[in-house]
This record gives C-alpha cells, sequence and structure tokens, in this order.
C-alpha cells in the first residue's frame, strides 16, 4: 500500500490530475447518467472496453484498466474514451500512454523488436514438443519394452493372437510378481479390448 | 503462548530429524524398531505442529496483542469469526499451516500407504520430513509467527479488508494444502525409487493420493475464482495474475499424471514419464512457494517483499536437483513393458493429452518468467497479462477439450476402422451439428462456436457411452438408475473420471459465456434514474451508510427490471477502511435462471446469466457510479465444482468387497453384448 501511494506521486500525476479536471467538465455535458462513456453506441463501447482490457492500471500490480477503479484508472478510461471520440485508434492511444507510463502499461508485450521474443517462444516450443512426441511415439512404437518386446519381435504385432498371447503372459507375469493387494486392482482385470472377437478372447483366457 | 508455540515448533524439529535421519538409518541397518520409532516420532511431529497452530489460532482469538504478527493481522474491531482464520492472513501465519497441515497430510500417507511399500516407507518419510524440516527451520528462523511485538499497543491493525469474506475460511486452506501436498506423491514415488521399488508398487499410493491432492487444489482454485468474482468487483474470476499461474502449474502437471498413470495402471506403460511428471509437479510446487513468499513477481496475492524468498529459491534449486538425481539413477529400470501398438489408441491419446497439458504449464511458465527475463536481458519493464494468455493458451485449451472427447471413446492398444466410426460418428454429428445451429442463429463469435462445438463433443460421447452401458446392464434385467449405477460402480475410476469430464463442460460453458458473451456498463445515476443494459433496467433508489468502529460502510439500493417486471432488489455495497486507506468492495449478484423451478433457492436454480452490480464510487453531489454486467453463463462455473467433487470421490471409493467378488454378468455369459466395457479405461 505504502509503495503504491509512493508509486501515485511519482507517477505523472500532475498532468493526469488536468486532464481529469478537464473530463470531469466535458462529462457533465455528455448524457447525464453516464460517467464513464455513452452505451448508446455498443460498438463505440466494446472498443473502449477492448482498450481497457488491454491495458495496466499503473499503481496496481497487475491489474488492468477494467479490473481497477482508482482514480487515475478511473481517469484512464475517460481519457482513451474521449481520443476514441476525437477519431483516434487503439494504436495511437496506446501509444499515447506508452509515451507517458512506459511500456508495462501495455497488457500483453508489443509484437516488435525483443518483445517479440515473447510472442514466438510458445509457439516454437509447442513446435518443438510436436517433434518431441512424435519422436517418442514412434520410439515406443518400434518397442522398448523389456518384457514384451522378444515376444513381440521389436516390430508392430500385425497378429493379434500373438500380441494376445504375450500380453495375457506379461499380466500373469505382473500379477505373480507384485501380488497387489490395492482395493481397485481386480476391476482392472476387465478386458479392454475394443474388438468384440479378441475381447472375447482375451476375456476367455482370463476367466 | 508465544513462549507454547515457539516449543513446540523446536519440538516439531527436533522429531523430524530425528524421523528423517533414524528412519533412513534404520532401513540401512535393518533395525524394524529404529524404523517404527521413527515413524511415530513423524507422527509426533505433526501433533507438535498442529498444537503450534492452536496456540497461534488461541492467541488471535484472545487478542494477545503482545506477539507481533497476532498485532499486525487483527483488531478488536474485526469481528470474532475472522479472528479465528486470520492466522493465515499474513506470510509468518501462514508458512505455519503449511507446515502443519503438510504434515498432517504425510502422517496421513504415511499411515494409509500400502503394504507394498514397506520397503520404501523409511525413505517415503525421509522424504517428507526433509521437506518439513525446511519449513520448520524458516519459521524458527526467519519467519517466526510467535516473534514478541516492538511494543504492546493493547489494539491491532487489523487483517487486509480484502480478506474479509467468507471465503477466507475455506480458499486459502485449501489452495494451501494443494500447493503443498503435491510434495506427497512426489514423495511417494522418490521414496520408492530408491528404495529400488521401481515397478508399480507405488502406483496406487501414488495416484490415489495426486487425486485426492488435485481435488483439494481444484476446489481451492474454483473458490478463489468465485471469492475474486464476488469482491474484487470487476465482474471476472480469473486474470492469469502471476499467483494464480504459479497455482495452476502444478494443477496442470497433477491432471497431466492423473491421466498418464493409469496407462501405467493398465498397460504397464510410461513408468518413466510419470515418474518424470511427478519430478516436474514437485519442483513447480517449490517453484510456487518461492513466487509467493517475496518472489520477484508483482501481485495481487504476494505477501510482499520478504527477505525469505532466497531461501525458497535456494530449496527450489535443491529440490529440482535431488528430483534429477533420483531420476536419472532409476532410469533404466524404468522401461515399459510394452512398446506403444498404435498411434490410434488410447495410449496414445494419453500421450497427446500430456504434451498439451504440458503444452499450457510450459506456456504459463513462460508468461511469468519473460518480464523478468525481459527486465534483465532488456533492461525494460514489460507486463505479461491476460490478453496475453487467452490468446495463447486458449487454442491448446480448446484442443485438450477436443481431445477429451474423442480420446475416450478410443480403445486400448488400437483402433479399427469400424471401431472409430461406430464411437465417433455421433458425437462428431452432434458437435458439427451444434456449430452450425448456432452460427445459424446469427453467434458470430467464432471461438465460442468452436468451444461450444467441442464442449458438445465432450458431452455426447459421454452420454453415447453411458447410454449403450446402460442399455446393456437393462438388457440384464436393470432399470435405466440401477443399470447406470452399475456400469458406473463396474469402473469407477473411468465414470468418475467422465463425471469430472462433464464438470469441466459446465466450467467450459461459464468459461465461454463470460468471456465471450458478457456486457458492462460504468454508469453514474442519481437516486430515482435508472439504466437499461440488454434487458435489465437497474433503477438506482438511494444509499445508506453505517460508521463502524474500523470502517464506513456504504449500501447502493438498487432495484433491477426486467420488462416490467421487478426481479431483484439489490443492495451492492462498498466499504472504506481508514487504518489501511483501502476500500472493498461487495458485488451484488442476481442469477436470471434459465428454468424457474419453484420451491428451490434462487442460486439452485439453472443460471441463464448474472445481473451483477458494483458500486465503484459514490460521488458528492448524491449520485453513485455503478458498474452493471450482465454475465452470461456465470453460475455454471460454480455449478462445476460439486460435479468436481461427486466425480473425485466415486473414482477414489474404494470397491466394496463383496461387490468386487460379484463376476459381472458379461463374464458369466460372453455372448451377453457389453459396448461400454469395451473401451474401458
Amino acid at each position: 500500500m505504502i509503495s503504491a501511494i509512493l508509486l501515485v506521486a511519482i507517477t505523472p500525476l500532475f498532468s493526469a490530475a488536468q486532464i481529469h479536471a478537464q473530463s470531469s467538465d466535458s462529462t457533465s455535458d455528455a448524457p447525464p447518467t453516464v460517467t464513464i462513456g455513452p452505451d448508446q453506441d455498443r460498438e463505440f463501447e466494446k472498443r473502449a472496453q477492448g482498450l481497457e482490457k488491454s491495458l495496466i492500471c499503473p499503481i496496481c500490480p497487475g491489474e488492468t484498466l477494467d479490473q481497477s477503479f482508482v482514480q487515475i484508472s478511473q481517469d484512464m478510461k475517460r481519457i482513451l474514451r474521449e481520443k476514441l471520440l476525437e477519431g483516434q485508434d487503439e494504436d495511437q492511444i496506446k501509444d499515447f500512454f506508452v509515451a507517458r507510463y512506459g511500456t508495462s502499461v501495455l497488457a500483453a508485450p508489443p509484437r516488435s523488436g525483443f518483445n517479440l521474443v515473447t510472442w514466438l517462444v510458445p509457439p516454437a516450443g509447442v513446435a518443438v514438443g510436436i517433434v518431441l512426441l512424435i519422436v517418442v511415439m514412434r520410439q515406443m512404437r518400434r518397442g522398448s519394452g523389456t518384457v514384451v518386446a522378444a515376444g513381440v519381435g521389436g516390430s508392430v504385432p500385425d497378429d493379434g493372437e500373438e500380441g494376445e498371447l504375450s500380453d495375457y503372459l506379461a499380466e500373469v507375469d505382473r500379477d505373480l510378481s507384485l501380488g497387489d493387494d490395492s482395493p481397485d486392482h481386480e476391476q482392472d482385470d476387465e478386458p479392454d479390448d475394443p474388438d468384440d472377437a479378441t475381447g472375447l478372447r482375451e476375456r476367455s483366457s482370463q476367466d | 503462548m508465544a513462549d507454547l508455540g515457539t516449543m513446540t515448533l523446536m519440538l516439531a524439529l527436533a522429531l523430524a530429524v530425528y524421523a528423517g535421519v533414524g528412519s533412513v538409518v534404520g532401513a540401512k541397518l535393518g533395525s524394524g524398531d529404529l524404523v517404527m520409532s521413527s515413524r511415530r516420532s513423524a507422527y509426533m511431529a505433526g501433533l507438535a505442529l498442529a498444537v503450534a497452530v492452536g496456540a497461534l489460532v488461541y492467541a488471535f482469538v484472545t487478542h494477545d496483542f503482545s506477539i507481533e504478527y497476532v498485532r499486525g493481522h487483527s483488531d478488536r474491531a474485526q469481528s470474532q469469526a475472522f479472528t479465528w482464520v486470520a492466522m493465515y492472513a499474513g506470510n509468518e501465519g501462514s508458512l505455519l499451516y503449511i507446515t502443519a497441515i503438510f504434515t498432517i497430510m504425510s502422517m496421513v500417507a504415511i499411515y494409509v500407504s500400502p503394504r507394498r511399500l514397506e520397503p520404501s516407507r523409511p525413505y517415503i518419510i525421509a522424504v517428507l520430513m526433509g521437506i518439513n524440516i525446511f519449513f520448520i527451520a524458516v519459521l524458527l528462523t526467519l519467519a517466526d509467527p510467535f516473534a514478541p511485538a516492538a511494543f504492546d499497543a493493547g489494539r491491532g491493525i487489523g487483517v487486509n479488508p480484502l480478506l474479509r469474506h467468507p471465503g477466507m475460511f475455506i480458499h486459502p486452506p485449501l489452495q494451501m494444502a494443494g500447493l503443498v501436498g503435491v510434495a506427497i506423491p512426489f514423495a511417494f514415488v522418490a521414496g520408492a525409487m530408491i528404495a529400488g521399488q521401481t515397478r508399480d508398487q507405488w502406483l496406487d499410493a501414488a495416484r490415489v493420493s495426486a487425486i485426492a491432492v488435485w481435488a483439494v487444489l481444484s476446489a481451492g482454485v474454483l473458490i478463489g475464482a468465485w471469492w475474486a468474482y464476488t469482491i474484487l468487483g470487476w465482474g471476472g474470476y480469473w486474470s492469469w495474475d502471476p499467483i494464480e499461474n504459479v497455482a495452476i502449474m502444478p494443477w496442470l502437471v497433477l491432471t497431466a499424471f492423473i491421466h498418464s498413470v493409469m496407462v501405467q495402471k493398465r498397460r504397464g506403460m510410461f513408468r518413466m514419464w510419470n515418474v518424470a511428471l511427478l519430478s516436474m509437479m514437485f519442483v513447480l510446487g517449490q517453484f510456487g512457494l518461492f513466487i509467493n513468499r517475496g518472489g520477484p513477481v508483482v501481485s495481487v496475492h504476494s505477501f510482499g517483499a520478504s527477505t525469505i524468498g532466497s531461501v525458497f529459491l535456494g530449496f527450489m534449486l535443491f529440490s529440482a536437483v535431488f528430483a534429477l538425481v533420483i531420476f536419472l539413477w532409476r532410469y533404466p529400470a524404468l522401461k515399459s513393458d510394452r512398446p506403444l501398438e498404435s498411434f490410434l489408441s488410447r495410449e496414445a491419446a494419453f500421450l497427446v493429452n500430456n504434451f498439451l497439458f504440458l503444452g499450457v504449464t510450459f506456456v504459463t511458465f513462460w508468461g511469468v518468467l519473460f518480464p523478468l527475463f525481459s527486465e534483465v536481458a532488456n533492461n525494460e519493464t514489460v507486463t505479461v497479462s491476460a490478453p496475453w494468455f487467452n490468446r495463447i493458451n486458449g487454442p491448446i485449451l480448446l484442443a485438450i477439450v477436443i481431445l477429451m472427447g474423442i480420446g475416450p471413446l478410443l480403445p486400448w492398444r488400437r483402433t479399427t476402422m469400424t471401431s472409430v466410426q461406430r464411437w465417433l460418428t455421433i458425437p462428431i454429428g452432434i458437435s458439427v451439428v451444434t456449430v452450425a445451429l448456432l452460427w445459424i442463429s446469427g453467434v458470430r463469435e467464432l471461438w465460442a462456436v468452436i468451444g461450444f462445438g467441442a464442449l458438445s463433443l465432450v458431452m455426447s460421447a459421454v452420454l453415447e457411452e453411458w447410454y449403450r452401458g446402460t442399455m446393456a446392464q437393462r438388457r440384464s434385467g436393470h432399470n435405466f438408475a440401477s443399470g447406470w449405477w452399475r456400469m458406473v460402480s463396474g469402473n469407477r475410476p473411468r465414470h468418475g473420471g467422465y463425471i469430472v469430464h462433464i464438470a469441466i463442460i459446465a466450467l467450459g460453458i461459464g468459461v465461454i459465456g463470460t468471456n465471450f458473451f458478457n456486457q458492462r456498463a460504468d454508469v453514474a445515476l442519481a437516486p430515482g434514474e435508472s439504466f437499461t443494459l440488454d434487458e435489465y433496467r437497474v433503477e438506482y433508489v438511494n444509499t445508506e451508510n453505517e460508521q463502524r468502529e474500523d470502517r464506513i460502510l456504504e449500501w447502493a439500493k438498487v432495484n433491477v427490471f426486467k420488462g416490467e417486471e421487478q426481479i431483484a432488489e439489490l443492495a451492492p455495497s462498498r466499504a472504506f477502511y481508514p487504518v489501511f486507506s483501502q476500500a472493498s468492495v461487495r458485488a451484488a449478484v442476481h442469477n436470471v435462471p434459465l428454468v424457474n423451478i419453484p420451491g428451490i433457492p434462487e442460486y439452485l436454480n439453472p443460471g441463464l446469466e448474472d445481473v451483477y452490480i458494483v458500486p465503484s464510487e459514490f460521488l458528492e453531489d448524491g449520485r453513485v457510479v455503478l458498474r452493471i454486467s450482465v454475465n452470461p453463463a456465470a453460475w455454471w462455473l460454480w455449478f462445476s465444482g460439486p460435479i468436481f467433487i461427486i466425480g473425485t470421490v466415486i473414482a477414489l471409493w474404494p470397491a466394496p468387497i463383496l461387490e468386487r467378488r460379484t463376476v459381472p454378468a458379461h463374464r458369466r455369459n460372453p455372448s451377453t453384448p457389453q459396448p461400454a466395457k469395451s473401451v474401458g479405461v
């Protein structure tokens, strides 16, 4: 809180207060019920609220304008509406606030210069992830299994019979060596094969 | 009380050290007695910490302002109920709470751990106590909740106004318990790895504790969102704030784990991967603590600039190295039993699920770190906030929802085209129809339409499987209800999971509704004036105020009309606390029901949209500035909570002995068709 008050003192509050004085005059000319913006024009209000969501209140940690009710955000909301009414576009208005409060007033970093890194790393990470995923899946498919690999012969088991049998043996192996005493083990013994024919085979082999 | 508190902390430290060291030494020497006494001493450490918590609560309730922490976080004016929970309102007390709840959860975990983990148990205790020792040591040295006040002024400062909300009783305890609880499944797996039980011995303990912690964490996050919705006054509930992000990251990895662990349980695969996931989750939990405790990131939630941040950073790095060493050491023993048979199988779907969840985690992590990175590398302060996270994480979350519809319908091992056709035709058809209908009816928010399509895919997939499963039971003579229930109890983990998926659908409806279709206006009204937003006319009546000992309370009385009919009389309020020079608002929320079921409370009626009103300023000329929002589908966000819990309970509920012995009908008679079983989890 103390740091917030200090911040109020050092931010260019002086000029903001001046603008506030003007804007409160101008709002009294506006429709009497509306302080922050005329809602009559849906499209206008939508743009204004979009801007509110993409600008940060300079003195509140990490809150966007639309989340914040402190005086400075209320002033900024009025200013951005005035500028929209004057015909400025979103970028011009954002630039105005950046010039005043620095880049950190933007809720998301600009897509230019060094800050482009913020935007590029996630897609790059996802792309690398997809490649890794495919490599891992291919490798797993070739068969890293120690128990069954011998039975399957390292290839994709296109013969259901053989795969079924070695799976079953592995199951037995697991049950013998582990002796599961957990409560939810038994319901696991249910067959999981979707294919009715093979499912039945597995079932009968277990029963 | 302060002395009792400090003494019990020291006692707890001694007991934890004894338990940790004793159990390892006992295991090495083969001394069962030493292991047993260590184990009991771990229980006693939990007891000692519970006494320490009791001492602090007692100090709060009796207004013992000679303790600095009590002086700083309570006063006589606040309501008595809040003094009971004020102990976790600040850094030191919440750390004590974390330590105590963690030790108590450890006690339970050790107590209920399965017998087959016997060889690992000393090491599990050692890992748990290692974490515990760190916490207690920090409490005794750097964050002593029992430190005396410089002077006893006989009065306190009071608790932060934002914390005076019913949410305070539930959200912080659940959230903190969940975040620190992620260490429990990790301790199981780490202990088992050290002891050499590298097969599946640890699997059930890790899975059950992971789901339990997951439920606690989910409930904590959801209640936190509800709290933010009603008190922060901007009509939102999630803002990708750094502290929210560090809380959601372990949750995301945990969610990945409780899915992929099923592959290990059923197929003996992904063992290595699951160990890695639990390690990652543990380290992310430590990262969260570090960011939370005087970390370098600004947030509404942080505990202010405290010096202990670096200590938590150090512990996080130590945890990471510890987890990595264990993993690399046991790496060769963690091979899968079987190869992946097909890219179009349940196993592969789980793998993709994990990839997507880790994708969201990675993006979130990067978003939290980039401001620091920018400051160091580019010497520029930037903010990475909601617009960025929505843009990047939104599509990944959408992919997760789509996979949630398709994945469960893919069988284990491999899929034939006939099976794909048989199971996926209806859900995909329904989702296409949903998208088309929304588009035709004039909804032009593209992402929202796709989102609803994905949600309908999930819902129809679950319903399709439930329908076929129930019909199969009906053929063996059950009615719909009992047939459904038999199907569910036949495989609780799977159907509990489906119920959780339904909760996600409810959550998704709320998220899409509130994000894409909300309307808002900030208006100044004089008494008697009204303003119309959407189809609701809000009339401001007057303001009443009341001077209390610690605050000035103001209520704006408003009437809400829909057409000519008055549907609500609301009194949103604002309280100003001079000591903090801070105001706290309380939104008035009216749930407009979708269908009006008579005779039940308003909040239980399935909601169409919320009329949400907050007084943001009371002007000197008698006008009031109201923020009026219409938040479509907000009710569904909170409705998802109970469904989450029901689903989790069903997934975790142990099957009764008798039921387990009963042989299902299809096993007695293999010719009985039973499609639902055939795609079992």
